[in-house]
């Protein structure tokens, strides 16, 4: 039930951060109306990967919505003295960093089918939204790993584009079993040092 | 109900705390006062376990933090920095405070303390909004959503007007018939309580 409170507070606030939300929405508009536009004088096979490449984008916009703002604001320390496991507040972190990556990342997929006309793109969202857990895992991490750092807002992409490496070819391959199996090797991991991380 | 034995804690090469012995019990009204840089904020963080003693150990109830962390239920603290979302309105911060303790809506208490500080007419406002004076006060309710029987204060009366000042040295007298409230002060305070200075890293 605390999960659910800790993630209905982080909708709640992030959907009231106007500027924050309308920004993130053009980001979408605008990389989707480049890339179907681009893909009509270059080729069409540009569009699959620029879709993955924006996604990743979107994935690094949103790590700072999780712990690194936390912190930021003081209010870190308000969550560290709640009768709360770290476990608890890593899960709901993960969790709405997934919502954010999916929503953003399935509008992007639609406009960009929309504008190039390139309907098959839509066939890849359920390897998406594989891929939008493991980045959201990724993303979480990352945050929580550097937040006490004063670099941390230039360490979380270097800390992502890491952690997204392995997972570069499998996503292109559009090999979504292994992709199921590297993110719940990434999932346990993560959740098992999130613990050690958080109570530092 | 605290329990401090021997606790050390350095910064760098820099020892802030240097074997802090400190035995509280039930209804007791303690002021830490010393200057700034002196510790007070490092000890209350210590006391309620969000930074670990280089050496000693704290003891909350009978029992060792670094173990159990259910000591958490019992304590509520008042931090110097302001720990609610602006985004989120002066009430919606104290019930996202009440359902992390398990509560569904604010307990007598902080309904009590959120009526004697005048935050009713403040209900719906952005904490982005409000004033130091009026954040410090929804802190003040902040730290008392969980009823705790042990209240820390890091500096409770800084940035508040006379009124306000008034106020909450009446409401940590009334607080402290029952209950541990530990406050911290750069300088002496007006009402009755057990004063404790910290100076050079020592409690005296």
């Amino acid at each position: 039930m605390r999960l659910l409170w800790l993630l209905l507070k982080d909708i709640r606030v992030e959907s009231r951060r106007g500027f924050e939300v309308i920004s993130v929405i053009l980001f979408v508009f605008i990389s989707s109306l480049l890339i179907s536009q681009s893909s009509y004088v270059i080729s069409r096979d540009t569009i699959v990967p620029a879709f993955w490449l924006t996604v990743v984008f979107i994935a690094i916009f949103t790590s700072t919505t999780s712990f690194i703002r936390e912190i930021d604001k003081n209010t870190f320390f308000g969550l560290k003295l709640l009768p709360v496991s770290p476990l608890t507040v890593f899960m709901s972190k993960t969790i709405f960093t997934f919502i954010l990556i999916s929503s953003l990342g399935t509008l992007e997929l639609l406009l960009l089918a929309t504008f190039s006309s390139y309907w098959e793109i839509l066939d890849l969202i359920t390897i998406f939204m594989v891929f939008s857990l493991y980045l959201s895992i990724v993303s979480s991490f990352s945050s929580a790993l550097v937040m006490y750092s004063e670099g941390r807002s230039f360490l979380v992409p270097m800390l992502m584009f890491i952690f997204i490496s392995p997972v570069i070819l499998t996503i292109l391959k559009q090999d979504i079993y292994t992709l199921l199996i590297e993110t719940s090797v990434l999932f346990a991991a993560f959740l098992t040092l999130s613990e050690y991380v958080l109570e530092v | 109900m605290i329990e401090l034995v021997d606790v050390w804690k350095r910064f760098g090469r820099v020892w802030i705390l240097r074997g802090v012995n400190m035995n509280v019990r039930r209804s007791t009204l303690i002021a830490i006062v010393g200057e700034n840089g002196s510790g007070k904020t490092t000890l209350l963080k210590i006391i309620c376990g969000l930074i670990k003693p280089t050496r000693g150990s704290v003891k909350i109830l009978g029992r060792d933090i670094r173990k159990d962390s259910t000591y958490k239920y019992h304590v509520g603290i008042l931090f110097h920095e302001n720990v609610l979302y602006d985004e989120l309105t002066v009430h919606e911060n104290l019930i996202f405070y009440s359902r992390m303790y398990g509560f569904k809506d604010l307990n007598d208490l902080a309904r009590n303390v959120f009526k004697r500080l005048n935050l009713e007419r403040y209900r719906d406002v952005k904490v982005r909004d409000l004033s130091y004076g009026w954040r410090k006060r929804v802190n003040f309710v902040r730290a008392l959503v969980n009823d705790p029987e042990i209240i820390l204060l890091d500096e409770p009366l800084s940035g508040l007007d006379e009124t306000a000042r008034n106020t909450i040295l009446d409401l940590l007298s009334d607080l402290s018939n029952e209950r541990v409230v530990i406050m911290t002060s750069p300088t002496e305070l007006d009402v009755e309580c057990r004063t404790f200075h910290l100076m050079n890293g020592v409690l005296a």
